[in-house]
């Protein structure tokens, strides 16, 4: 039942110019952010020594 | 266009907006709380520190911090006596940090500066060599292999920053790219980089015209990586509860005590040997059979030394500071003279390092020190390569005081 409210929530959003760009943009914005949490880390380690034998 | 295709268009035009305001309130975000924590954040030697540039540009900007940057001279030998650990608590009003580690190349620390770009104009900085950076390698002698050192301290953020540097000339940065591309194994894990580098190394007009063309994607490159860089301290001060307000002890040193005392330790510490090697060195030393036959080995000294790709890495380094009006104070250390004579190296050979070191640094007129006077004293290092020992540091604390307070004698 909250499933068919949800959906006529959000397509009553949908039909109306502005609330069409908000959504879009907070679907962008969730599509930027889950991509920055999935590969924004950097990686600053390097090769530790390694003793070479000599 | 339609009104959805319109509706997409603002959208992603309305999100780009709210990324670049985030990033660019990010970024000064950071900026300000590396500002506030960096000298509680100096002494831990963090990856960020030796490997990254948020926290040296904020170091540089305190007044009551000095930079040292360096390399195995610096961290071999862990000793209270070590400059970060000396001045650790502000004693004469200031704090020393190391960036330093095992086996930096003068073409590491080029980049590490070209970095820093003009955050280090008018900035009184330390340069740390030592003469076992200036030999090649050799079984049985000095022993490194540059591949290897060139690959432990390699920061793709400084690699980047130097080859897409405003602030450097086309003609050094072209300089820097012909001695990375000698460590061709380390470069090749990053495509664009090696690509931008081989462009770089060449001064063709195709190169040039293609470095121009590649460079908006670098520039991107850095930025990401700088963001990146922030992240990392900024995630280190959320997840440690650090006190900003580092405790500071004001007391006058007694040098002739600190000498004392270090020297004491020093000897302590060279109990297996009787040439002043330091007791965890000696294994090196122990296989060769010392001493050997006076001058048999100066001719494998020379070549060694003269043919070293670190004098043309060295003079590479210095127009970089130069270029980006850095103060720089070179800090060398002496020969170990008594140890190479042993070595089956003659004291007059020898000292073709002294030459060498000043036809290169001498035209740049940056303050060198050489400590040359202390090259016949066998407790200033721990072994050949002039690693600084427990009473040499203490020589070098007395300079980097000086050095501080503006009142070292040329």
């Amino acid at each position: 039942m909250w499933i068919k409210h949800l959906t006529n929530f959000f397509t009553a959003i949908y039909t109306n110019p502005t609330g069409r760009v908000v959504l879009l943009t907070l679907y962008y914005l969730a599509i930027i952010v889950g991509l920055i949490i999935m590969y924004g880390r950097g990686n600053f380690t390097t090769p530790k020594f390694v003793y070479q034998g000599f | 266009m339609s009104c959805r295709s319109v509706s997409h268009l603002i959208a992603a035009m309305i999100s780009a907006l709210v990324l670049i305001a985030s990033l660019v309130g990010f970024n000064v975000y950071a900026q300000s709380l590396e500002m506030r924590y960096v000298n509680a954040l100096a002494p831990l030697n963090l990856t960020q520190m030796e490997n990254g540039d948020a926290l040296q540009q904020a170091a540089l900007q305190k007044p009551d911090i000095l930079m040292v940057y360096g390399s195995s001279e610096l961290t071999l030998l862990p000793t209270p006596y070590q400059a970060d650990r000396f001045f650790a608590k502000y004693p004469t009003g200031f704090t020393v940090v190391d960036v330093a580690s095992l086996g930096v190349l003068s073409v590491t620390l080029a980049q590490e500066f070209a970095a820093l770009g003009p955050d280090l104009r008018g900035k009184k900085i330390v340069l740390s060599i030592m003469p076992g950076s200036f030999f090649i390698n050799k079984k049985n002698f000095i022993e490194n292999n540059p591949d290897h050192d060139f690959a432990m301290n390699f920061s793709p953020l400084r690699t980047y920053e130097t080859i897409f540097s405003p602030y450097l000339s086309f003609g050094i940065k072209n300089e820097i790219s012909s001695s990375m591309l000698i460590y061709r194994d380390t470069i090749r894990s990053d495509p664009f980089l090696a690509f931008a580098l081989t462009t770089t190394s060449s001064t063709s007009i195709r190169n040039r015209i293609l470095y121009y063309l590649i460079w908006p994607f670098g520039e991107l490159q850095t930025g990401i990586l700088r963001l990146q860089d922030h992240f990392e301290v900024v995630l280190y001060i959320w997840t440690h509860h650090l006190d900003p307000d580092v405790q500071k002890v004001s007391e006058s040193i007694d040098w002739n005590t600190v000498h004392q005392n270090a020297l004491a330790e020093q000897k302590q510490n060279t109990t297996d040997d009787p040439y002043g090697v330091e007791n965890f060195m000696w294994w090196y030393f122990d296989r060769i059979s010392l001493p050997e036959p006076a001058g048999s080995n100066n001719d494998l000294y020379r070549k060694n030394l003269t043919n070293s790709q670190e004098w043309t890495d060295f003079k590479i380094l210095l127009i970089v500071l130069q270029q980006l009006g850095a103060k720089p104070l070179i800090l060398s250390r002496p020969l170990n003279v008594p140890l190479w004579e042993v070595m089956g190296v003659t004291e007059d050979t020898q000292d073709i390092f002294y030459d060498r070191l000043h036809s290169v640094a001498d035209p740049f007129k940056m303050p060198l020190m050489d400590f040359r006077q202390y090259d016949h004293d066998e407790y200033f290092s721990i072994d050949q390569g002039s690693h600084t020992s427990r009473d040499g540091w203490v020589y070098v604390d007395q300079i980097l005081d000086a050095y501080y307070h503006g009142q070292l004698q040329p």
